[in-house]
């Protein structure tokens, strides 16, 4: 049956429904990342630079 | 916080730390950086190796005969065909590999606030990893290979590296990424989750086979279909091998050394995900203008240019980390590094789509510009992470002074000088044998006809590429001995830090989602649904979500690639098969495992792009039904010798005799060493029988031969001697019947290439045609003597492009026997 249905679709659009969902997915990724709050990633970012132990009820939130 | 002490079973003291109504338990540990020293130092190590053995095969290329005094079983263990995959392999898996494993080892340990989960699985792992390199280094010169590039090792080493990829280290890496003590999952992790998950699916999906033997496979892909799957694992090995991996070094590691944040952590969130989604498109750039279907190379084209995106973005990221702190770089020979690392990274991102763009590719494929782009974001971008990242390791490891900075600036500065030794020439070098492999008279005829003048031509620049190469392996050398002295320069006893941690709770509680502003408002559900998921900060959450990510990061991989694969197996049309083209004779096929054994794939290709100035050169350009037999599919990446889809017939089996043993004396000038080894090696004609099974259980339609094979096989080969004999050569050879040699199976497979094309068969009436499932794909050839033959091939989807600056080509109906 997934051969069927696979048999009858038109790949020859492919590359653009290829391009359509990673346009959605980009889209949805930029989205996402733009929404984190400023204390949030300079914690993130700054967790290699950090040999000590964080304290996890600190900033965390 | 209210802190109090504990006294646990183990005697490590523990705290139960209360802050409000919650509480943690405070736990002690410390990392295991004996497993890091071990992955450094074998770095180290192959390194070395590595880099001596490109060098060797570098040599070969301009000193072909280098060898030629040595036993011919001696010299066949050397030759540039076998030796070429021993420095890829070694390279990338050994060197680059022990690279990766030492960054994890030692980064995910601090990014996770906890030791590896398992030292046994590390020393499994380790241990592990050295056998499979070592087990390389054996089989390879031996001609044990299955024949793709980057993917030669056989079966039995691929099931260890199965294992020991994905049961020791996956095992180990997730284990300890379930008991991490850091809420939150560094962009690190996230680049070696993806590489770990699409490692193990691009390793376990191209390596399907079919064995015969302990050395000895038939990959379950053939022709087209093995074309794809293959580069679909080639462009993402070096995508999912050579690159996340080392942006996960570069995200720890250059914040390490520079003492600051990561430029930005929004970008490297976009960088991440767009690189994971993007790359694995990218495969089919490798395959333009052959027998793929040309929606799947135009696929592959369109998300390579995008490439160009998530790659620079992750270089400015890394780049402007450096923001405030340029002037350690002047005195830092690890963030020298890491910058022209960083750099190089940049420019063979940039080049890579370049290279991908079809009227660029089709002057590029097949010349040194690609081995130029390799080594450029091999040698700068791998290997000059590696060293920054191993000078600021070994004063930390080994818990003293760097031994000598002033030899690591060394390093840095003839490494630097040995990478652009080597390829500006390459690129010239590249460019130059394109442009004459293209060039045409006032007439319309090729200006160099002779391929071995295209050769001879760039080979200054091959003495050039060989000095390159010398600096880069002696920097590598120098920090070779920076290690070993600063390693005698370490503490009697190392000093092991306790850190204090508290455990991840279970019951961790999100910041609550606002309540909709929709809620109550004359809308539909779904848009107070809508609206409180953009409220969630959702990629914050599943930073904290191992298994989440690593499911995510497994369908955007599989997803991705699925768009590719399912429509090259399962749509017909885009392998349409040729009746003429029948399988191997056992003799031929025979012959044809010798060609692969030998590796001739490293310097001939077998794909005739549809180009005048290929069509002229080799003849009919090449059709995916040629190749339905053909596993594994050995189409090439490079012409340091000619193209041999159309080999068949051009030369007279004495004279391929003869160049088997002295290539220069028949084609003077040719780069190709001696393969007098094939004259005197006997063929084993009774294990050729095992060979027709699998290929007939892959899907060959043998009849006769599945009970006769060694019989049909020793009537060929009588009736190749007898033609060598007839046309000048001897009975024997050095006292041993030609006939028996391996050279007559090789030299029986090289006089089939290209051929079944105009083969003519016997005619038969439509009523004697059996049916078969694709029968309306098939279209018999029809016979006409004298010859053209007219040869009639299901047309493609779209025909071929031709090349930009030439003009259109029709495809014929009549093709010319070739000449």
């Amino acid at each position: 049956m997934l051969k069927d249905v696979i048999c009858k679709l038109d790949y020859s659009n492919f590359e653009e429904i290829a391009l359509v969902i990673f346009g959605l997915c980009f889209l949805a990724i930029v989205w996402g990342a733009t929404r984190l709050k400023r204390e949030a990633t300079d914690r993130f970012s700054s967790i290699p630079i950090e040999d000590s132990v964080v304290d996890p009820w600190k900033g965390g939130k | 916080m209210k802190e109090v002490s504990v006294a646990s079973a183990n005697g490590n003291a523990t705290r139960q730390a209360t802050n409000g109504s919650q509480s943690a338990v405070m736990e002690s540990f410390s990392y295991n950086d004996g497993i890091v020293r071990m992955f450094v130092t074998a770095t180290i190590i192959w390194g070395l190796v590595g880099t001596l053995a490109g060098v060797l095969v570098a040599l070969l290329l301009v000193l072909p005969n280098l060898f030629s005094g040595l036993e011919p079983n001696i010299s066949a263990l050397l030759s540039f065909g076998r030796l070429r995959p021993v420095h890829t392999n070694a390279a990338i898996f050994a060197f680059a590999g022990n690279a990766i494993f030492a960054a994890i080892y030692y980064s995910t340990q601090r990014l996770c606030k906890c030791r590896m989960w398992s030292n046994a699985l590390g020393l499994l792992h380790f241990w592990g990893w050295q056998a499979i390199i070592v087990a390389a280094a054996v089989t390879l010169p031996l001609g044990i290979t299955q024949g793709k590039e980057y993917a030669e090792l056989e079966w039995p080493i691929d099931l260890a590296i199965a294992v020991v990829w994905l049961g020791f280290f996956g095992g180990n890496f997730f284990m300890t990424l379930w008991k991490r003590r850091e809420r939150h999952m560094y962009v690190a992790l996230w680049f070696y989750i993806a590489t770990i998950v699409t490692v193990t699916v691009l390793h376990v999906f191209n390596n399907l086979v079919v064995p015969i033997g302990l050395g000895k496979s038939y990959s379950v892909y053939a022709g087209v279909q093995d074309a794809l799957m293959q580069w679909w694992y080639g462009h993402n090995a070096v995508a999912f091998f050579l690159t996340t991996p080392f942006l996960g070094l570069m995200y720890y590691f250059l914040p390490k050394a520079a003492e600051r944040p990561v430029f930005s952590y929004k970008l490297s969130i976009i960088h991440f995900w767009s690189l994971v989604f993007l790359y694995i498109w990218a495969g089919p750039h490798h395959l333009h203008y052959t027998a793929l279907p040309e929606w799947a190379c135009t696929f592959g084209m369109l998300f390579s240019v995008m490439l160009w995106m998530p790659s620079w973005g992750g270089m400015i990221n890394g780049l402007l980390t450096l923001r405030g702190a340029w002037n350690k770089v002047t005195s830092d020979p690890v963030l020298k590094f890491f910058v022209v690392g960083i750099t190089f990274y940049g420019m063979s991102t940039f080049e890579g789509p370049l290279l991908s763009v079809k009227s660029v590719n089709a002057l590029s494929h097949y010349t040194d510009w690609t081995i130029a782009h390799v080594h450029s974001g091999a040698l700068g971008w791998n290997g000059f992470m590696t060293f920054g990242m191993i000078y600021w390791l070994l004063p930390r490891l080994y818990q003293t002074k760097l031994w000598s900075k002033t030899m690591a600036e060394w390093h840095f500065w003839l490494g630097t000088i040995g990478i652009l030794l080597y390829i500006v020439p390459i690129y010239a070098a590249g460019i130059t044998q394109g442009l004459m492999w293209r060039a045409m008279d006032d007439l319309g005829r090729m200006q160099y006809p002779n391929f071995v003048e295209t050769v001879q031509s760039i080979v200054p620049f091959w003495w050039a590429r060989v000095l390159g190469g010398s600096l880069y392996v002696v920097g590598v050398l120098m920090m070779a001995i920076n290690a070993v002295a600063t390693w005698l320069n370490r503490p009697s006893k190392y000093e092991v830090p306790v850190y204090t941690a508290a455990r991840l709770e279970r019951g961790y509680q999100d910041v609550p989602i606002p309540p909709s502003k929709l809620a109550g408002a004359p809308v539909l559900e779904a848009a107070v649904a809508l609206d409180r998921v953009t409220k969630m900060d959702w990629h914050r959450r599943w930073e904290r979500l191992p298994l989440l990510f690593t499911v995510l990061t497994t369908a955007a991989v599989i997803v991705a690639s699925l768009f590719e694969i399912i429509p090259t197996f399962l749509i017909r049309s885009n392998v349409p098969t040729i009746a003429s083209v029948k399988p191997y004779t056992p003799l031929e096929l025979a012959g044809r495992d010798i060609y692969v054994s030998e590796g001739c794939y490293n310097c001939h290709s077998q794909m005739i792009r549809p180009m005048i100035a290929e069509t002229q050169r080799y003849g009919e350009y090449s059709k995916a039904g040629e190749f339905v037999y053909d596993r594994p599919f050995q189409w090439g990446s490079r012409r340091i010798g000619p193209d041999l889809a159309r080999e068949g017939g051009r030369q007279s089996s004495f004279w391929h005799w003869e160049h088997f043993n002295n290539p220069a004396q028949r084609s003077p000038g040719s780069v190709m060493p001696s393969y007098g080894h094939l004259l005197v090696e006997r063929l084993n004609f009774n294990e050729i029988q095992k060979r027709i099974h699998a290929a007939h259980f892959l899907g060959a339609p043998y009849e006769q031969e599945l009970t006769d094979a060694a019989a049909m096989a020793r009537t060929q080969a009588e009736a190749v001697a007898a033609e060598i004999i007839a046309q000048g050569g001897t009975v024997s050879f050095e006292g041993k019947l030609i006939k028996e040699s391996t050279a007559i199976a090789l030299i029986a497979y090289l006089q089939r290439m290209g051929k079944d094309l105009y083969r003519v068969d016997t005619p038969v009436t439509p009523t004697a045609q059996p049916a078969t499932d694709n029968s309306a794909e098939q279209v018999p050839s029809t016979v006409t003597d004298p010859v053209p033959v007219k040869v009639t091939e299901p047309a493609l989807d779209k025909p071929a492009e031709p090349a930009p600056d030439k003009p259109a080509e029709k495809a014929p109906d009549a093709v010319p026997m070739p000449q």
